[in-house]
């Protein structure tokens, strides 16, 4: 394995496995992240660091990993942790100016060192957080796109409507930084994995090759009989892949199997198959499996799906057919304000009715149960007299 | 022929709408005579799930006891079978291969070892094969055939198709008819299943070779691709017509109760599942008052359709999406067929051609003799589907079935599914 070269050590016979990867949490949820990831698995192969801009958690943090202090010095230091590595992972939240300018700077030497670059984000709450905060987050995303090899983005509005009902602000942050963890040690483990993998660098390198796109991740876990349809399923209704309207369309992925060591060639062959036919033709996608000694008969999924950004030419008249549609819309608007509240806002509180208490009815990433025209975005002319 | 010359048998839906019971009597040709029906509304069941136990069972005992009014017949002394909706029901691809030496003709044997190393084992006592069938044999060079008897190869290849469920959730659902009739049930039949063999006819096999046929309930809807008298594809959604009542009560805030019956209503409305633009110029509007108590309501007839288009229009999207998964779009020859009271409502062939390309028309069971209003209802093609394949299995059990060879690799094959 490529990340997991191993050379003869210092200490006689003993092999020491080069850190070849790097994984840097920046900011609160960015070390958070990591921490929860250096919990769950070993991730032999990469040097974790925790780059903190929370002065509080700090403390607490400079126990379990490596620190990196921000303060006036720590880019030669940083530059110097460069040194040797073939891929570097930057994880980070967008909450705070801090934040997003670290991430700017690491990835820029990054970049000038020549290493790849790995970037996931955490986009702030678009329901409750400050406007400007979630404006910022975007144009720090459109920024790290010209200097990293891809950034993944974990749009945490997308994970809103899969929260329960009686979530806690504490509880949405906390769990929007575990789907970061999960995403980001999805992603590497079978880049790092001892076993049988045909998982590389190369292979992620041809889908992070082109710039100007964003990356979304998918995950899905499945054991039992049909772990590979429930794994499926899960990939399917995975919140981080639900599509924002408009959004490009999807133009290459990396889909990773990750399977158990008791899984026969005939089995993985099956497998293959199966997630192969559950992915559109169009799309160009690359399938590699891994073996994880972690999984007993399970099966987990990961998809890391790439869009890219629509050219500036392409872009004016979507925008001015958007223009025209808000200009309508408000028009309606003025009519009748029940109606527009329901155009306008993408994130309203989607409704259930009588399957509220129900086992949800799921198909590719959506629940059935919400009204169709809800989940489409089609504006309806509700009033009744 | 054998002991069995006009059976009695009874099918049993328990369906998100309504709970039926036919009791019938199946002729040697497998024609159908209704002799009692029951029908009466399940109320608590939502997308084929049983709810409220205690209160279903009350009305499975109503339902049998219209039946067995009707036709002087008690449940209990029928073979009964009852429809499984399939909320809880997965499908499971495996293959069984078998090695021919020097290039054998294949015989009806080599099938059966084919189809028995094919069948999926489950992994622990929780999970149960239901019933399997067989979507297609390869031979050498990837040749794909239907009927291999009589060709020769060196290798056969039995693509099954099992149709596997948990234990608990059968047992569960199928707890408050044991608990009225206080004896086991025959069997419990796939609702996909059962589509193919309402449609099975003595002469000419099945009425609508190649079709694809979509039966279209309250909770559920299901699915089924016919290729002569085998299945290439089968399938269910849970999703149905509650859900188009649900979106309109969650539109226009009204009792699920008044837009069910803004739905059964839809015909004499002049309303129409293709949506029809309208900018407001009609001037009908639809009254929600229904006499529920929930308040007068006039609503826009274009909003309720566009909103009932577009719960189908995603329904019949996500069938061509398993359609093409399958690649199954390549073996129709047919047309759709569509039945379930889903069927019924106007513009629900029209919104089908235009999904699916494809000619469309409303179906009831075949070979069924009753009153018009039942036996000619497409919202009851799976309980006669059901009856059919009882009757089939049950010959099948007592080696009955006409001698044909596809009859004989169904005998043998059934006998395996019974070890």
């Amino acid at each position: 394995m490529e990340t997991l070269r191993e050379q003869e050590g210092s200490h006689g016979d003993e092999r020491v496995p080069v850190e070849s990867g790097l994984l840097v949490g920046i900011g609160e949820a960015g070390c958070r992240a990591v921490l929860e990831i250096g919990r769950e698995c070993e991730l032999g192969g990469f040097r974790k660091m925790l780059a903190d801009t929370f002065r509080g958690l700090g403390k607490r943090m400079v126990q379990r990993g490596d620190r990196l202090i921000l303060d006036q010095d720590w880019q030669g230091e940083f530059q110097a942790l460069l040194i040797d590595r073939e891929l570097v992972v930057l994880v980070s939240g967008l909450g705070s100016e801090q934040e997003s300018s670290a991430l700017r700077t690491m990835s820029k030497l990054v970049l000038e060192k020549g290493v790849s670059c790995l970037i996931f984000v955490l986009t702030p709450f678009s329901e409750f957080e400050d406007e400007r905060v979630v404006h910022q987050a975007s144009s720090t995303i459109d920024q790290l796109k010209e200097q990293a090899n891809a950034v993944v983005v974990i749009p945490s509005s997308l994970l809103f409507s899969s929260f329960p009902e009686n979530v806690t602000v504490m509880e949405a942050y906390v769990q929007a930084t575990s789907w970061l963890a999960e995403a980001v040690s999805s992603l590497l483990r079978p880049l790092v994995s001892e076993n049988v993998s045909n998982v590389s660098l190369d292979r992620l390198d041809w889908l992070l090759k082109q710039k100007h796109s964003t990356c979304s991740i998918g995950l899905g876990w499945g054991d039992g009989p049909d772990a590979t349809d429930v794994a499926l399923d899960e990939l399917m209704s995975c919140p981080l892949l639900r599509r924002m309207p408009g959004a490009s369309p999807i133009d290459a992925g990396l889909v990773i199997l990750s399977v158990s060591t008791e899984t026969t060639l005939r089995q993985a062959q099956q497998i293959l198959k199966q997630v192969k036919g559950a992915f559109d033709d169009p799309m160009v996608i690359s399938f590699s499996i891994c073996q994880d000694e972690t999984l007993a008969e399970g099966i987990r999924i990961t998809a890391l799906l790439r869009t890219p950004d629509v050219p500036e030419q392409d872009k004016k008249p979507a925008q001015e057919a958007s223009e025209a549609m808000v200009a309508k819309t408000a028009k309606k608007r003025s009519k009748k304000d029940k109606n527009a509240q329901q155009m306008d806002l993408p994130f309203a509180k989607l409704s259930l009715g009588i399957f509220s208490s129900k086992e949800p009815t799921r198909y590719g990433g959506e629940n059935l149960d919400i009204p169709t025209y809800q989940r489409f975005n089609t504006p309806i002319d509700l009033e009744t007299k | 022929m054998g002991s069995v010359q006009e059976s009695k048998f009874t099918g049993m839906e328990i369906g998100t709408s309504t709970i039926k019971v036919a009791i019938c009597s199946v002729d040697v040709h497998y024609r159908i005579r209704l002799l009692g029906w029951g029908e009466v509304p399940s109320i608590k069941v939502v997308k084929g799930d049983v709810k409220d136990q205690p209160f279903v069972s009350e009305q499975i005992a109503r339902a049998i006891e219209k039946a067995e009014s009707q036709a002087g017949v008690r449940v209990v002394d029928t073979n009964v079978y009852l429809l499984l909706p399939g909320g809880y029901v997965h499908l499971v691809n495996t293959s069984g291969c078998v090695e021919l030496e020097n290039e054998q003709v294949i015989t009806p044997d080599h099938l059966v070892l084919a189809n028995r190393e094919g069948r999926y084992q489950t992994k622990d006592s929780t999970s149960m094969v239901i019933q399997t069938f067989t979507k297609e044999y390869r031979l050498d060079e990837d040749r794909v055939v239907r009927t291999p008897v009589g060709l020769r190869s060196s290798i056969l290849e039995a693509h099954v198709v099992s149709i596997v469920a948990k234990q608990a959730r059968i047992d569960s659902f199928a707890h408050p008819v044991i608990e009225n009739l206080n004896r086991s049930l025959n069997d419990v039949i796939y609702t996909p299943l059962s589509l193919s063999y309402a449609l099975w006819q003595e002469e000419g096999g099945i009425a609508y070779d190649g079709c694809l046929i979509i039966d279209i309930g309250a909770g559920v809807t299901s699915y089924a691709l016919i290729i002569g008298k085998d299945l290439y594809t089968v399938g269910h959604i849970t999703v149905g017509c509650d859900h188009a009542a649900n979106d309109l009560s969650v539109a226009f805030a009204l009792p699920i109760a008044s837009t069910r019956k803004i739905l059964r209503d839809f015909q004499r409305l002049n309303c129409s599942v293709v949506a029809r633009s309208d900018e407001r110029s009609r001037s009908r509007f639809i009254s929600a008052d229904q006499g529920l108590g929930g308040g007068s309501k006039m609503l826009p007839a274009s909003s309720v359709e566009q909103i009932v288009h577009l719960r189908f229009q995603e329904l019949f999207g996500i069938i061509n999406k398993r359609m093409n998964d399958e690649e199954a779009w390549s073996q129709m020859t047919g047309g759709i067929l569509l039945c379930g009271g889903g069927a019924r409502l106007p513009g629900m062939c029209e919104l089908a051609e235009l999904m699916f390309r494809h000619p469309v028309e409303v179906v009831c069971a075949v070979d069924v003799e009753g009153p018009r209003d039942i036996v000619g209802n497409p919202a009851n093609v799976s309980v006669f589907g059901a009856i059919r394949q009882g009757r089939m299995e049950q010959d099948i059990d007592e080696q009955n079935y006409p001698g044909d060879a596809c009859g004989q690799i169904k005998k043998f094959f059934k006998s395996l599914l019974r070890w």
